[in-house]
């Protein structure tokens, strides 16, 4: 456990730009806009106006219920917006670091060195899918709750003082709470989900001798063209034997990226509704069966890191 | 004593090519062995099979174990430098002697700072940042201060100095060596191991050519100096080499006794590189 521990910050020092200050650096980006945004909005300037949906609202003065309602509905767009961004942005550099992350060391030949210290492959592959699967989502979490979180504080902090401090608080709360919920409730089936993909992107990097994450990103939509091509040609379905959907295959590192497949439940998203949508989606056995490959895959990356090293 | 590498028959295909050509061979541990070869000669694929880095066939124990099904374990008690300039190159020095002494329970975080005081190697440094010579230093620093049952090392001074070449090897035989340990060396530099090794095997063609201990080679192998008028004596006598220098035929002999040999000319020790020659022509069996 210890020597997981000290690989798990190996592979935090070697990709700490990505993995680290690439989520905190676009959280405090967010932040920043709010900031800049409530300082030109309030700070002093009484004629300042806020205009949503072509609907003015002044901080200064009364506050409709429509501006109340469209003031939360901000909120909550731009929020969900962060989580687009810092999420998206994690899951294209897990992709990235899971193609390269057996291939960097065979590239650069450092792979003699790791090889000649008491660690052993299952060890080694362990600690990337950890890093993967646990480490960098839950750095991406942690960017977004702060982020979202300094967003609804700049928001109540730049109404204070004004007649709508209370109703604006409220909003921006709600809408902080909402998110971070939705976000904690997802993390651990977010980290089942990714498996396949984490696995497939590794063991490409075990075997790739270039371009690892092309030939990552290649296959998956090659045989989907052959499948597509059998299925147009032979007039058979395929679809029952497709246990992976090339989404999650492919994809499956993007949080949240089974709404992609599934829009109803996209569309079914609000409120309890998406904790239930979760549960019955986990809850089916193509979601396990996809998940059993992944491990398959993790397997074998790890076989064939054992099996030589011809470098 | 123990055997610290006992290889049986061992064999490695390369498609249809034999890099290793069943080879059997024992080293005891407690001993020095240099294991001397040309390019492509087998060596290194030898290593490989014994570190467990590669598949092989035959029968192969490495500290009694078996180093494919067993390599996690025999690499707690082996260290090894496979080959230099294999430091990864985005690490700081200071972070890969922290992840050194978290990994590996036989490392010496003391020992090796001090080894890597003695050279201008800095611990904010990233390994990209040091020379080719600096990145040998730091490897061999890093290996020396694994207390390890038997290491292997790969032309370990490629791209030193003369000078550290010289306080490596004295640190080798001062610091590190001790009668529990085993070392196998490579290199094609052979005059620098000549006073190192305690045991030489030479490697041609993916086969053994000899193996014997450094005492028995002095007594084995004479050089002698040998003017006209013996020549065809010196002939008679089976030499397995011979070369000219100013005017003079310089004479190599395997097995043939001192005395004998001291008839005809001056006789000396060879130096291990012309016995490496001969035995490369296929002289020595």
């Amino acid at each position: 456990m210890k020597t997981i521990l000290w690989l798990v910050r190996r592979e935090l020092w070697e990709h700490k730009v990505e993995l680290i200050w690439a989520p905190i650096a676009t959280a405090m980006m967010f932040a920043g806009f709010a900031l800049l945004w409530a300082v030109s909005m309030v700070g002093g300037n009484s004629n300042a106006r806020l205009t949503i949906d072509d609907v003015e609202i002044n901080p200064a003065g009364a506050l409709t219920a429509q501006g109340l309602e469209l003031i939360t509905g901000a909120f909550a767009t731009g929020m969900l917006f962060m989580v687009f961004v810092i999420a998206g942005l994690a899951g294209f550099v897990v992709a990235n670091y899971c193609a390269n992350a057996l291939f960097d060391e065979r590239k650069d030949r450092s792979i003699l060195f790791w090889k000649s210290l008491p660690v052993s492959d299952r060890e080694t592959v362990l600690s990337k899918v950890g890093v993967a699967i646990i480490i960098a989502p839950l750095i991406a979490v942690i960017c977004i709750v702060v982020g979202v979180g300094l967003v609804a504080l700049i928001g109540i902090l730049g109404f204070r003082g004004t007649e709508h401090s209370a109703a604006i608080g409220h909003a921006a709360t709600t809408a902080f709470v909402v998110v971070a919920t939705k976000l904690l409730a997802a993390f651990p089936i977010q980290l089942i989900w990714m498996i396949p993909s984490v696995g497939w992107f590794l063991l490409v990097s075990s075997i790739a001798r270039s371009t690892p994450l092309l030939w990552g990103i290649g296959g998956p939509i090659g045989l989907l063209l052959v499948k597509e091509a059998v299925v147009y040609i032979f007039q058979i379905d395929l679809e029952s034997f497709y246990f992976l959907s090339t989404t999650r295959w492919l994809g499956g590192t993007l949080p949240g990226s089974w709404y992609l497949i599934d829009a109803a439940a996209a569309e079914n998203s609000q409120g309890v509704g998406y904790f239930m949508q979760l549960w019955s989606f986990i809850n089916g056995g193509r979601f396990w069966i996809g998940t059993g490959f992944g491990f398959a895959m993790i397997i074998a990356a790890t076989r064939i890191r054992q099996r030589g090293v011809e470098v | 004593m123990t055997a610290a590498v006992s290889a049986k028959r061992l064999t490695k295909h390369y498609g249809k090519s034999k890099a290793v050509d069943d080879v059997s061979f024992e080293i005891e541990s407690g001993r020095i062995v240099g294991l001397i070869g040309a390019n492509g000669s087998g060596k290194t694929t030898t290593l490989k099979a014994i570190l467990g880095l590669i598949p092989a066939e035959g029968d192969l124990k490495v500290l009694g174990l078996d180093p494919r099904a067993q390599r996690d374990a025999l690499m707690q008690d082996v260290s090894f430098i496979a080959d230099v300039a294999i430091l990864p190159r985005w690490i700081k020095v200071r972070d890969l002697i922290k992840f050194m002494e978290g990994v590996h329970p036989k490392f010496d975080r003391i020992k090796a700072e001090s080894y890597i005081a003695n050279t201008k190697i800095h611990a904010h440094m990233k390994v990209k940042e040091l020379s080719k010579g600096m990145v040998v230093q730091l490897h061999l620093a890093l290996i020396m201060a694994v207390n390890a049952k038997l290491l292997i090392l790969d032309e370990p001074t490629l791209g030193l100095d003369i000078l550290y070449r010289k306080q490596f090897y004295r640190s080798l035989l001062e610091d590190y060596f001790d009668a529990n340990k085993t070392i196998i060396i490579t290199t094609h530099q052979i005059e620098e191991i000549e006073h190192v090794v305690s045991d030489l095997i030479f490697i041609n063609g993916g086969r053994i050519v000899l193996q014997e201990t450094m005492d028995t080679m002095a007594t084995r192998f004479v050089e002698v100096d040998v003017s006209a008028e013996h020549l065809a004596a010196a002939k008679a006598l089976q030499p397995i080499d011979q070369r000219n220098v100013l005017g003079k035929t310089i004479f190599l002999y395997d097995g043939v006794a001192k005395e004998t040999l001291a008839s005809i000319g001056q006789i000396r020790i060879p130096a291990l590189s012309d016995i490496f020659v001969a035995s490369l022509k296929g002289a020595v069996l």
